[in-house]
């Protein structure tokens, strides 16, 4: 229905330019529909069945009883579906393998209380890995020194002793020599073969959690290693261990497993667990977020990955980090990277590298002159670019020539091939911006099948600009045998890829982070003899988290789990963004974890974060918090308000007109001296003014509490700018890579594989039998369908409710027919691919309220969605949308 | 219980009306954690389930009531308050009566009766809950108990003629 701002923007200006002739004429348009991949809608099949009752509430035979009920009904009314797990203790109810269509009258059963899509989760994405070849040496440990678990290791001699740490993940390598003897619980809940992403592949389990995949042993690493032969020790290098396998050795697994094993943790009495998972762009209600936040409850300190979905814009944070009591972690960049390395001769200077895959490794010794395209220089932006489709190099020119080749403006790529073809030995890549870049040169195209047979490797713009200076007078590299440790030029600052908040109810999310950038730690022997690797994702900042909850348990055994939440943010520091700026608190929380100060300070500030909500709705805010005193000495600091970057609503960082702060009536200028007696607390009474900017963006900072000793507390706050109900939610999906927007919600023909956009109208409507029919997929194999109408539905922000209406010939509602709640967003609005995600389907299987199966005629669907937040009795709060009219037959 | 010269409810008339004058003379707040809870003024009268229902919540005038009688309670009351006056509102369930079942769940409602500007679940003792929050625009707030069972499941009933609470509104 309606596109994000920025895209009706250009939507807009494709409207004013279409003067000319050869221009489509605007909507309403009468036509055909359009077609989808036949896989795509059979492949929106599995869902959570959320029953009525608490678990906690049931006994065990309560609980079975209102399952097998469920059971009786679903089977007596006929509906095709097929039960793939059921739950007991954080959740009551199933997972289920039903059509979109079928899932309507499942939804409609007595005793149902939701259902929510099953989604597949993929192993934590493997950001980096450029150094496993280089990841055998001890010294690139700085991830313990920067949140203090070293000191906490060496002066307090903590190690997680005693402190049972639950893991969900791909399991453990047991063979390890860093976890001898450690695993006290472990279970594998899927077996080596099972792969989500497969049609048909079952579960299996069996007891053993042995890792074939690699990224559980990854994590463990990081939580508690200890391998004082290979020189690695994790956070906390005592822990005792539970692995809970969730996936197969190759493919995905999907959040009913997880939920499978959350269960078996909290059996298994683990007093941390560690979740490297998630769905992102989710609600705090989805099933694994509010059962972690139960167990939370229970007493379980939960720690997760808020997800490495930061380039998807704002509220991607996944669940289950989004638990309203969950540790939602970000990562922070590491900060010395173990590099491999040449020498520049004449004048010797070392520079590290980083391997661009896919290209064979530098080897040692390489030795080679260094050339470019004559007339380059460091601010060149097309450089090794072709030009009218032509390469800018003589053929020949770089024969034997290490080339120096500066980042941008075409794929690195196409920079590579024509190196090669002139004769380049090497290609050298400088990045056009400070740090590393990001790069890779592997074939996006399929008819693009050119090998790059040389080595390629990128180094720091600056370092390519000094190289360019020397080239003129004749310069040499020569790769040397042993890596190096460099600074790392965007070290301590919040990794590009961690998730940003808020939740979709406004609460602040990330609530800290922790190293997750350049993380050494474990991998599978067989896959690495070595047993080390560098990674990054927040899938590794998460078992940080987890390993020092584990330390400050150690250390303070009556710290409750929501003690050791409020100790870590309480004594997190905010970090920066590459651009030195104060990074979003929607991206990094309260900051990166501080072990030594968490398990030190005397005071603690409740709550230890502030979400202020939406400016329009509330106006100026006031926000109370505690600060409170165990120790026998006042406790001074001085209060200061620390803004924070903004984000706009693309989740671009800006630069903040920030939010004005008083505490107990009093601006604070440069600080505010407060005093908290001991043994006692006292109340800071803040008073918030939200900015006028950006519009429909997000705000924040820091309230700073520092201490006469050198001590600083945080207290970071979030926000919304403007209207939350003016963000739209039923927006289009673009299938030509974002040039033109198809207008969504659609109406689908699963028989045709054919959709027909909201306005299109139509010479002859759809027809549906409401029958099962054999047709034809895209590969010609026979495949049955349910011959009934489907909706395409992209969701452009979280939704609170979706309910779907059936409408007679007359546009009379006949009643509401499906209903959902807490709908995460999509993952892009740009189609590619069945992996997209770029839309979700709802249908209808022509049966009413009442059961009955409507007589033959002409319908339609009404859409109503309800937006996060949105208050059911004001009617901007809800989006529409109603279908063409089709026939039933 | 004696009848109190003066009604706090009055009071707060009063200061709405005065604003702008003097402040009205209130009893001093009571700012250690170990403050006599003052006694229990009457119970909630049900039907409470909504907004319009709502019964006066007056301040240093606890109420006792009962998450119960019917699946899904949700008790809800109103007060008024004066800009810039500095609240704390408390849940306490077995603090109250040993017996009861309750982990309260509580929230404040803007006066559209629908807006959350507080919410807590457990920052009193134990399950209790414990809001501290300051009133920026004078009106009639609402404030929503339920148990943390109703808040967390859509369907769970949680009517158990056990959970009984008492809730108190004072001044900090």
């Amino acid at each position: 229905m309606r596109r994000p701002l920025g895209l009706a923007v250009l939507g807009l200006t494709a409207l004013l330019t279409a003067c000319g002739p050869g221009h489509n004429a605007p909507t309403p348009a009468t036509g055909t529909g359009s077609k989808l991949p036949s896989s795509l809608a059979a492949s929106n099949d599995r869902w959570f069945v959320e029953l009525a009752s608490d678990p906690g509430a049931l006994t065990a035979q309560g609980l079975g009883a209102q399952q097998a009920t469920f059971r009786a009904q679903a089977t007596a009314s006929g509906i095709d579906y097929a039960e793939l797990a059921s739950y007991h203790t954080l959740f009551n109810g199933f997972a289920v393998r039903a059509s979109p269509a079928e899932l309507g009258r499942l939804s409609r059963l007595p005793g149902v209380m939701g259902v929510y899509p099953v989604r597949q989760i993929s192993p934590p994405r493997i950001l980096n890995t450029t150094l496993n070849a280089q990841a055998l040496s001890p010294d690139v440990m700085s991830a313990l020194e920067m949140t203090g678990a070293d000191i906490a290791q060496s002066q307090f001699g903590l190690s997680g002793k005693g402190i049972r740490v639950g893991i969900i993940d791909t399991g453990l390598d047991l063979g390890h020599p860093a976890f001898r003897d450690r695993v006290v619980a472990g279970y594998d809940f899927v077996g080596d073969s099972y792969d989500a992403s497969k049609p048909g592949s079952v579960p299996v389990p069996d007891p053993s959690p042995d890792d074939c995949q690699g990224n559980g042993t990854n994590v463990a690493g990081v939580v508690g290693g200890h391998d004082p032969a290979g020189g690695f020790v994790g956070v906390a290098p005592a822990v005792s261990l539970g692995i809970y396998k969730v996936f197969g050795c190759q493919g995905t697994t999907d959040s009913a497993t997880l939920l499978t094993a959350m269960e078996r943790a909290q059996a298994d009495g683990m007093q941390v667990l560690n979740i490297s998972l998630g769905v992102p762009f989710q609600w705090p209600q989805y099933p694994t977020a509010r059962a972690a936040s139960r167990l939370v409850k229970r007493g379980m300190v939960v720690s997760a990955a808020a997800g490495d979905s930061g380039q998807a814009g704002p509220y991607s944070v996944g669940a289950p980090a989004l638990g309203e009591n969950v540790l939602a972690v970000a990562s922070v960049e590491n900060t010395r990277l173990q590099l491999g390395n040449f020498t520049l001769t004449p004048g010797g200077e070392v520079i590290g590298f980083k391997p661009v895959y896919p290209s064979p490794a530098a080897p040692v010794g390489l030795n080679l002159p260094v050339g470019k395209l004559p007339g380059s220089t460091p601010s060149t932006d097309n450089d090794g670019c072709s030009i009218d489709g032509l390469s800018p190099y003589t053929p020949g020119s770089l024969n034997g020539l290490a080339t120096l080749i500066r980042l941008g403006n075409c794929p690195p790529r196409q920079k590579v091939l024509n190196a090669q073809d002139a004769g380049a030995s090497a290609v050298v890549f400088y990045n056009y911006q400070p740090g590393f870049a990001a790069v890779g040169v592997g074939s996006v195209n399929p008819f693009d099948t050119a090998p790059i047979r040389i080595p390629v490797v990128s180094v720091r713009a600056e370092d390519g600009a000094r190289m360019d200076t020397r080239i003129a007078a004749g310069v040499r590299l020569n790769v040397n045998a042993q890596p190096r440790t460099f600074d790392n030029p965007s070290g301590n600052t919040v990794s590009r890829f961690s998730a940003l908040g808020a939740s979709p109810d406004l609460e602040l999310k990330p609530d800290v982070a922790a190293p997750g950038g350049n993380i050494r730690t474990t991998t599978l022997l067989k896959s690495n003899p070595g047993g080390y690797v560098v990674l990054s994702g927040t899938g590794l900042a998460a078992p940080q988290v987890a390993g020092i909850a584990a330390l400050l348990l150690e250390a303070r055994p009556g710290l409750t789990a929501h003690d050791v939440s409020t100790l870590l943010l309480n004594n997190a520091a905010p970090r920066l963004s590459l651009d030195s700026s104060l990074a979003p608190v929607q991206q990094q929380g309260a900051g990166l974890v501080n072990v030594p100060a968490a398990i030190g300070t005397p005071v603690t500030a409740i709550p230890a974060k502030l979400s202020l909500g939406a400016s329009q709705t509330f106006g100026p805010r006031s926000k109370v918090i505690v600060l409170k005193n165990s120790s026998t000495t006042p406790q001074v600091f001085m209060a200061t308000h620390v803004p924070a970057q903004s984000l706009d609503s693309t989740g671009n960082a800006t630069q903040p007109q920030s939010a004005t702060l008083s505490i107990n009536g009093q601006n604070l200028g440069s600080g505010l001296s407060v005093t908290v007696p001991a043994g006692g607390e006292t109340d800071l009474n803040m008073l918030f003014t939200p900015p006028r900017s950006p519009s429909q963006g997000q705000y924040g900072g820091y309230i700073s509490l520092d201490s006469a000793s050198g001590g600083r507390m945080v207290i970071p706050y979030n926000g919304f700018v403007g209207n939350y109900q003016a963000l739209s939610v039923l927006n289009d999906v673009s299938f030509d890579g974002g040039r033109t927007f198809k207008n969504l919600p659609a109406l689908y023909d699963p028989k045709t594989f054919e959709f027909y956009p909201e306005g299109l109208a139509l010479a002859t409507p759809p027809i549906y039998t409401l029958k099962k029919v054999e047709v034809f997929d895209d590969n010609g194999q026979k495949i049955t369908v349910l011959d009934a109408p489907q909706l395409l539905i992209h969701f452009g922000h979280q939704a609170r409710r979706l309910t779907l209406d059936v409408l007679n010939a007359g546009g009379t509602s006949l009643g509401t027919v499906f209903t959902q709640n807490y709908i995460g967003r999509s993952a892009t609005d740009i189609y590619t691919d069945v992996s997209s995600d770029a839309f979700s389907f709802v249908g209808w299987d022509g049966t009413l309220a009442n059961g009955q199966t409507v007589p033959a005629g002409t319908y339609q669907l009404r859409l109503n969605v309800l937006k996060a937040l949105g208050n059911p009795d004001v009617a901007t709060d809800t989006e529409t949308y109603t279908s063409q009219k089709f026939l039933v037959n | 219980m004696p009848p109190r010269p003066t009604s706090p409810l009055l009071l707060l008339a009063l200061s709405a009306v005065l604003a702008g004058c003097a402040q009205p003379q209130l009893t001093p707040p009571c700012l250690t954690p170990s403050c006599p809870t003052p006694p229990v003024s009457g119970n909630e009268t049900e039907p409470n389930d909504n907004a319009a229902a709502a019964n006066a919540l007056a301040i240093d005038r606890p109420l006792k009531g009962r998450i119960a009688g019917q699946p899904r309670d949700m008790d809800l009351f109103k007060f008024d308050a004066e800009a810039g006056a500095r609240l704390k509102l408390t849940v306490i369930s077995v603090g109250a009566d040993p017996q009861s079942t309750l982990d309260p769940y509580v929230e404040v409602l803007l006066p559209d009766g629908f807006t959350v500007l507080e919410h807590d679940d457990d920052s009193g003792a134990e399950l209790d809950s414990e809001l501290r929050f300051n009133v920026v625009t004078a009106g009639t707030y609402f404030v929503a108990v339920t148990s943390f069972r109703i808040h967390d499941d859509e369907r769970a009933a949680d009517d158990r003629a056990t959970n009984t609470y008492q809730l108190a509104l004072a001044r900090r």
